[in-house]
């Protein structure tokens, strides 16, 4: 019988191989592909997650722990089509500001936010207000994230908040900001629902935020 | 009014920890495009073209400032095949064993120095009396893995090629080793001192855990380190992000001084409290204040706290607390810059 406790393990300690083969024993003994998402997968990647927060794992743990257990999604998708209650949690427009290209936070973000079963759309670098609102509409997303490193391209984030007022769907989406400049105050300000300072806080923002 | 004369040996007294004569001033960097906005020349594509006419307006406008020194590096990682990583948006060129054993680390001394000479021999000759250089080879041990392999991709790579990860870390190591001997043996007369910038760290804690980068970071860093030392110089380490966990590990590298500090992770009291007895400190400012805030606020800022640090310090030298990028306001650092020439002011009358 499968040792589900693997997982858990398997997700904390970013260990690919065994997430992958506790998922695939797991699910050959019938195992509610929910309850692995819920009760290892995901309680596996708070633990990390956690533990990041207190200063007693890094970034590279993080990005072990995310590989592993989209690993082991990769294995639960074919269940999550068909069964609709096994769905992401939600689905994340993300991008860097236009007139930045700095992309590693921001792809952490993306990493930890798939890793803890979020569908992410990553629009890239340089993304204008137009492409931030029209990917979010033709993606019915949830969340749209944007970053920026600098302190001339993150006031361009109200501009895309204005753009989503304009469109008429800003009430559709929650807007979370991050990166190196900001704070709390200035996503206040700008109007954005929320905001954080690492990736791992991203992920709690961003359930927090859907009440997931 | 009197004009400034440039003293290197001025600025040269923070990397032994010893309080200058009068208060320096230090920047990691000044953006070719924040001299261009602030002198209204324009100087982009000279430093290929026409080194020496680049060179000398360079340092016209850092001495025009009342700095002692200017900042040169010559950069590593410019001259990588397939090089760029670094800014993300795309993988690095080595992911593999087969990739890092074809890559071609031996043509990178020649290309380096192709690439490089013409700018070291111009600021030579062109360097206003009294004041000298800092850097020496740009980028750091960490940086440059990072452009050769790409982050993330780093990041994964330590446990799923820990041989891989070693390798590579020490292959850069034997690079710098080759480059930085050339370049203190061949230009130790145009630099005052010299330095490495390796960002290691990012809002919240180092980019590495602190055991990888003691274990692969640093030992290539103390090779460079050790080479400066021989060579009768001292060393400035330019890191940003919170770093402070691995700090006692840089510092018994042997490192002279130490720059870079952000606001948002802790303010630079911090550092003085923490470091002043062991090594120089420059810096202060964060870029944030000197691109937002009007010139009163920086002046006003700046006058207050740089007399405060000018006080508390053994070794320190005035600055932002990284570059003087393109998007500062011109006006924040003309504050800044007078308000450190009122503190000289006001120290000269007692």
């Amino acid at each position: 019988m499968v040792n589900l406790t693997n997982l858990y393990d398997a997700i904390v300690k970013g260990n690919l191989e065994l997430a992958v083969s506790t998922t695939r024993e797991a699910l050959q003994e019938n195992i509610d592909p929910q309850t692995l998402i819920s009760d290892y997968l995901i309680k596996g990647m708070e633990e990390i997650g956690a533990q990041f927060e207190a200063g007693k794992a890094y970034v590279p743990n993080l990005l072990m722990s995310a590989r592993a257990m989209k690993g082991a999604l990769e294995l639960l998708k074919p269940y999550m089509e068909q069964n609709k209650e096994v769905t992401s949690l939600g689905k994340v427009v993300i991008g860097t500001v236009k007139g930045d290209l700095h992309d590693i936070g921001k792809n952490l973000v993306c990493s930890m936010l798939e890793g803890c079963g979020f569908e992410v759309i990553n629009l890239g670098v340089d993304v204008s207000d137009e492409k931030f609102v029209q990917a979010a509409k033709e993606n019915k997303a949830n969340i749209v994230c944007m970053s920026a490193l600098l302190t001339t391209t993150m006031v361009y984030m109200k501009e895309v908040i204005k753009a989503f007022e304009k469109a008429g769907i800003r009430n559709d989406v929650k807007i979370m900001v991050g990166g190196a400049p900001l704070s709390e105050k200035f996503a206040e300000e700008i109007g954005a629902d929320g905001y954080s300072d690492n990736a791992n806080a991203a992920v709690t923002l961003a359930r927090k935020l859907l009440n997931k | 009014m009197e004009q400034f004369q440039p003293n290197a040996n001025n600025i040269l007294e923070v990397l032994y920890n010893r309080r200058p004569g009068y208060l320096p001033l230090y920047e990691h960097h000044i953006d070719t495009e924040f001299i261009e906005k602030y002198t209204g020349e324009q100087l982009a594509g000279y430093q290929e073209t026409d080194p020496e006419y680049f060179f000398t307006k360079v340092t016209k406008f850092w001495k025009d400032n009342t700095y002692d020194a200017f900042d040169f590096e010559a950069p590593i990682c410019d001259v990588y095949p397939d090089h760029g990583a670094i800014m993300g948006g795309k993988l690095g060129p080595i992911q593999t064993r087969a990739d890092f054993e074809r890559y071609p680390f031996d043509e990178i001394p020649s290309r380096f120095w192709e690439a490089n000479k013409p700018k070291l021999d111009a600021i030579r000759k062109v360097l206003p009396p009294g004041m000298k250089a800092y850097g020496g080879c740009g980028y750091g041990i960490f940086e440059s893995a990072q452009d050769l392999v790409g982050y993330e991709s780093l990041c994964i790579l330590q446990y799923i090629d820990p041989d891989l990860f070693r390798d590579l870390f020490i292959r850069i190591g034997d690079l710098y080793v080759e480059l930085w001997s050339r370049m203190i043996r061949e230009y130790s007369d145009i630099f005052v001192f010299f330095r490495m910038g390796d960002d290691l760290g990012h809002r919240t804690s180092t980019m590495l855990e602190p055991s990888t980068i003691i274990n692969h970071i640093l030992p290539q860093t103390k090779r460079v380190i050790d080479l400066v030392h021989q060579g009768h110089k001292k060393f400035l380490m330019h890191s940003c992000g919170n770093i402070f966990e691995i700090m006692p590990d840089i510092i018994a590298l042997g490192i002279d001084a130490k720059h870079s500090n952000e606001d948002q992770i802790a303010p630079f009291d911090e550092w003085i409290k923490r470091y002043n007895d062991k090594i120089g400190l420059f810096g202060g400012f964060d870029v944030n204040l000197l691109s937002l805030g009007t010139y009163q606020t920086v002046y006003d800022q700046v006058l207050e706290r740089g007399t405060e640090y000018r006080r508390m310090c053994k070794g320190y030298g005035l600055g932002s607390g990284n570059s003087i990028a393109s998007y500062v306001s011109v006006d924040g650092f003309r504050g800044m810059i007078d308000a450190a020439k009122q503190i000289r002011a006001n120290e000269k009358r007692g």
